[in-house]
């Protein structure tokens, strides 16, 4: 009796797991045939296999890498752009994302001179984006380890010299540590609560108010990238990299 | 001697036999002119004159010139090479009346010598000869309809539904049953919409046949044949072939004059007459080239051809030149041959080709070859791989397209590029940025993850995050405690001497009971000097009764205490070997011993009170 139950679980492992990886194939099989595709310049058919893994319910930095590459050859700039903002988001400091990013963004047409900032709030967002989520809470983990270890160290050690670089190591990895955790917060809540959109109308006429009637600002066109300060309705308060603020309706904006 | 064709024409022949002779020649277009017609005078002279004088050409009008010209040749014979350099001036003259005229000669100086021309003779016939454009309407003689038949021309293509580019033979034949002294052509047919080549050269006389055209002997001689090439497709007309003739006629003049009537003998009915004959036009229907398998390398070449290329060499020095020959040989419009395109590889310099020509025009159309010389440097050394060249031809009789595929080269350059080692310098290129585009999708197996996926406040997140400080945690607490246990040793050894002492005392009790003296007292000796050693941390060897008090004061205890523990020790000495009750004695020791131990413990636990707190 016992050694048929045990059998039978042993059959409904087997089963779960053979349908896990099938799923897990599946949507290889679909990327190696999407890039087959990309490479035979189909690339209509390669966006919508993709598009097709992401439905899934799955993701990768280098799947919406390759999904913007489609989008690009297909001359779609605004949904290339979109995903490689993703893409970015996933793996900021990728070289291959960064360069197709920035080819990407030479073909819209907006030109926004981004408002310069001083030089430490520069350094900050650029040190807050050295690393994604992933990345800063995994070097938040390992400075933890590394200070607990250099602090027993420090405390059992005898030597007046080990002990001082000990101490010195000690409060580095202390320091390290807490940077890495806020900075894992801040992309936590970047990607959380997402507020940085692509304008997908091929032009956009930004309103001073929530509302078609009140008076129109400014034109952007397809492609920009805007950041979303507030939603009242169907209405996104949206601000430029130069600092212009304006209306612009859900629909005419895609969130990255 | 009437329907006997005469074709003179007229060849100028230089005598070349010997080469200081100074020869200098005037010649004439035309030996015969009708007023108003032009013709043209040639001063030849084989060497290069200081001056040259002209005569007055009278009689004449000097319609252009001189128009100068020059030409060398270089001519050997037995090995003797001379170059020959030659001299002309022309002139357009137009003769003002009738008669005999002559040229009169010209004079050249050459080194410091005078030299004269021949005299050349003309005759000007008069002439009512309209301008050929209005030859139609204003004709005086009645050649129209029937003479129509005695002389005309004929168009024959080869042809009528030529595809693009394809050649086609265009045939100009003249009929005659009338005596033709000479003709002209005054100009071919312009060609609109073909690219032409002339076959037949003018200067060859063609060698008359004889025809029967219903019932008449004609003489047929091929005048010209042209080859033509459509360059577009659609209905296609080729203007028709214009031919200037003097014929000798016998009709008489329907303009009745007796003046010229009483002139004109028997023998003088013959005259020559200058006639304009055209051609028929000639409609050809272009066929456009099958744009379906059309090659990429096609350039519009039509016809039959062969591809051939080779090499110099194919092992040279690093920064020698090579050639690299490909010839494209056939029949067909070679001259739309473009050169192939050449990929040739990274650090292989190529330089435009050099196109030479060998084409021959015969009558059968226009074969020969075009030869495209590459000259190629290998920069580096390393082997270099010029892939097969490509090129492609359509091929109306089978109506398809061809492509001829050359061999493969692999050329071998070896050496270190000499020049930048001799000059000291390198020549080193920046890399050659051509546009840019975006990098290529990852081909590789990609990590995927479920959508939203975060790991900060994760499950593992934490776990991981705290496993360190758990760890850590707990190892501090489990070394504190060693920590403790180590360095306190002594503490534990007092922790021991209280059980010691009082299971010591216990046997002590035992013994006391059992009246066992010698038994006890050892026991009590025990228990006091090994509740003393474990208590104040004294080894039992470095203790007796002499400096017992010394040892316990170093360790500052009180002084009451030590006496009251000497007190006892000598007390229980005392009592062993004591005379009276030995029970009584024992029961005093033994309270007694209980009694210090009691007050040492007190002090103690006071102590370390006082200890803990001050610390």
């Amino acid at each position: 009796m016992f050694k048929q139950q045990f059998f039978y679980i042993q059959v409904v492992a087997l089963l779960l797991f053979v349908i896990i990886r099938c799923d897990a194939k599946s949507s290889h099989e679909i990327i190696e045939k999407a890039n087959q595709a990309y490479m035979q310049s189909e690339y209509a058919y390669a966006v919508e296999l993709y598009e097709q893994v992401i439905e899934n319910g799955e993701e990768a930095a280098k799947l919406y890498y390759n999904l913007g590459n489609a989008y690009f050859k297909s001359d779609n700039i605004a949904k290339a752009i979109l995903n490689y903002e993703r893409a970015k988001q996933l793996k900021p400091n990728d070289d291959n994302i960064l360069h197709n990013l920035q080819i990407a963004r030479s073909r819209i047409v907006d030109r926004i001179e981004p408002v310069p900032r001083l030089f430490y709030e520069r350094w900050w967002q650029s040190l807050i984006t050295k690393q994604s989520e992933k990345g800063w809470a995994i070097t938040s983990i390992i400075s933890i380890t590394v200070l607990l270890v250099a602090f027993t160290l420090f405390l059992f050690s005898s030597r007046k010299g080990l002990k001082k670089s000990f101490f010195i190591i000690s409060v580095f990895f202390l320091i390290l540590t807490s940077f890495s955790l806020v900075f894992t917060k801040k992309q936590y809540n970047q990607l959380v609560n997402q507020d940085k959109a692509i304008v997908f109308a091929p032009r956009l006429t930004a309103k001073s108010a929530p509302g078609s009637a009140s008076t129109s600002l400014f034109v952007i066109h397809r492609g920009t990238k805007v950041e979303i300060i507030q939603k009242v309705g169907y209405w996104y308060e949206i601000r430029l990299p130069n600092g212009n603020v304006g209306w612009v309706k859900e629909d005419d904006v895609k969130i990255i | 001697m009437k329907y006997i064709l005469f074709i003179l024409l007229f060849i100028l022949s230089v005598s070349l036999y010997s080469d200081n002779k100074v020869e200098f020649r005037a010649s004439t277009s035309h030996t015969s002119v009708g007023i108003g017609e032009r013709f043209r005078v040639t001063f030849e002279i084989n060497t290069t004159p200081t001056s040259f004088d002209a005569p007055d050409f009278e009689g004449f009008r000097v319609l252009s010139g001189p128009m100068q010209s020059s030409s060398t040749s270089i001519q050997i014979i037995n090995g003797e090479q001379t170059r020959i350099q030659t001299y002309s001036y022309s002139y357009f003259l137009e003769p003002l009346e009738e008669g005999s005229f002559e040229i009169k000669p010209a004079k050249a100086l050459v080194d410091g010598e005078y030299y004269n021309t021949n005299k050349v003779p003309i005759q000007v016939v008069e002439s009512d000869e309209p301008s050929p454009a209005t030859v139609d309407t204003t004709d005086p003689y009645d050649i129209k309809t029937e003479d129509l038949d005695d002389l005309f021309i004929r168009a024959y293509a080869s042809k009528n539904n030529p595809y693009q580019g394809e050649e086609v033979i265009i045939t100009y034949k003249i009929y005659t049953r009338i005596p033709v002294t000479r003709y002209s052509m005054d100009r071919l047919p312009s060609f609109q919409g073909f690219w032409s080549e002339t076959l037949t050269d003018y200067d060859e006389p063609m060698e008359p046949t004889t025809k029967n055209i219903d019932g008449q002997r004609y003489k047929v001689a091929e005048i010209i044949r042209v080859a033509v090439f459509a360059q577009k497709s659609g209905n296609l007309i080729i203007e028709p072939l214009q031919v200037e003739c003097l014929v000798r006629r016998t009709e008489t003049r329907r303009r009745e004059s007796l003046f010229e009537d009483f002139f004109s003998s028997p023998f003088d009915r013959s005259r020559t007459v200058r006639e304009t004959i055209k051609s028929n036009p000639i409609e050809l229907d272009v066929k456009p080239l099958p744009v379906k398998n059309q090659p990429s390398t096609f350039t519009g070449l039509v016809g039959e051809f062969q591809l051939s290329a080779s090499l110099d060499r194919d092992n040279i020095q690093t920064n020698d030149a090579v050639n690299l020959n490909i010839k494209i040989s056939g029949n067909g419009n070679l001259r739309m041959a473009e050169f192939p395109s050449v990929d040739f590889p990274l650090n292989l310099d190529s330089y435009y080709p050099r196109i030479s020509d060998n084409i021959r025009t015969s009558s059968s159309g226009v074969s020969g070859s075009r030869t495209f010389k590459y000259l190629l440097i290998p920069r580096t050394e390393g082997n270099f791989e010029i892939p097969p060249l490509k090129f492609s031809y359509f091929d109306p009789k089978n109506e398809e397209y061809k492509t001829l595929l050359s061999e493969k080269f692999v050329l071998t350059a070896e050496g270190k590029p000499l020049s930048t080692a001799s000059e000291g310098r390198i020549n080193r290129e920046n890399a050659r940025y051509i546009d840019e585009d975006i990098r290529h999708i990852y081909m590789h197996e990609i990590n995927l993850q479920p959508l939203g996926n975060m790991f900060f406040r994760s499950f593992l997140f934490y776990a991981l995050f705290t496993l360190p400080i758990a760890i850590f945690a707990v190892f501090m607490v489990l070394y504190q405690n060693k920590v403790k246990n180590k360095s306190n040793s002594a503490i534990m050894r007092t922790k021991r001497a209280n059980r010691v002492a009082k299971k010591r005392m216990k046997k002590a009790g035992k013994l006391l009971k059992q009246n066992k003296e010698n038994k006890f007292y050892d026991e009590i000796f025990k228990t006091l000097w090994g509740y003393v050693s474990d208590k104040m941390n004294i080894p039992i060897s470095e203790l007796n009764k002499d400096n017992v008090k010394e040892k316990l004061n170093m360790k500052s205890v009180p002084v009451d205490i030590t006496d009251e523990l000497i007190n006892t020790l000598a007390h229980c000495e005392y009592a062993r070997f004591a005379p009276g009750d030995k029970e009584k004695n024992m029961d005093e020791v033994y309270f007694m011993t209980h009694d210090t131990i009691v007050k040492t413990e007190k002090w103690l636990s006071k102590n370390n009170k006082n200890n803990r707190t001050k610390k």
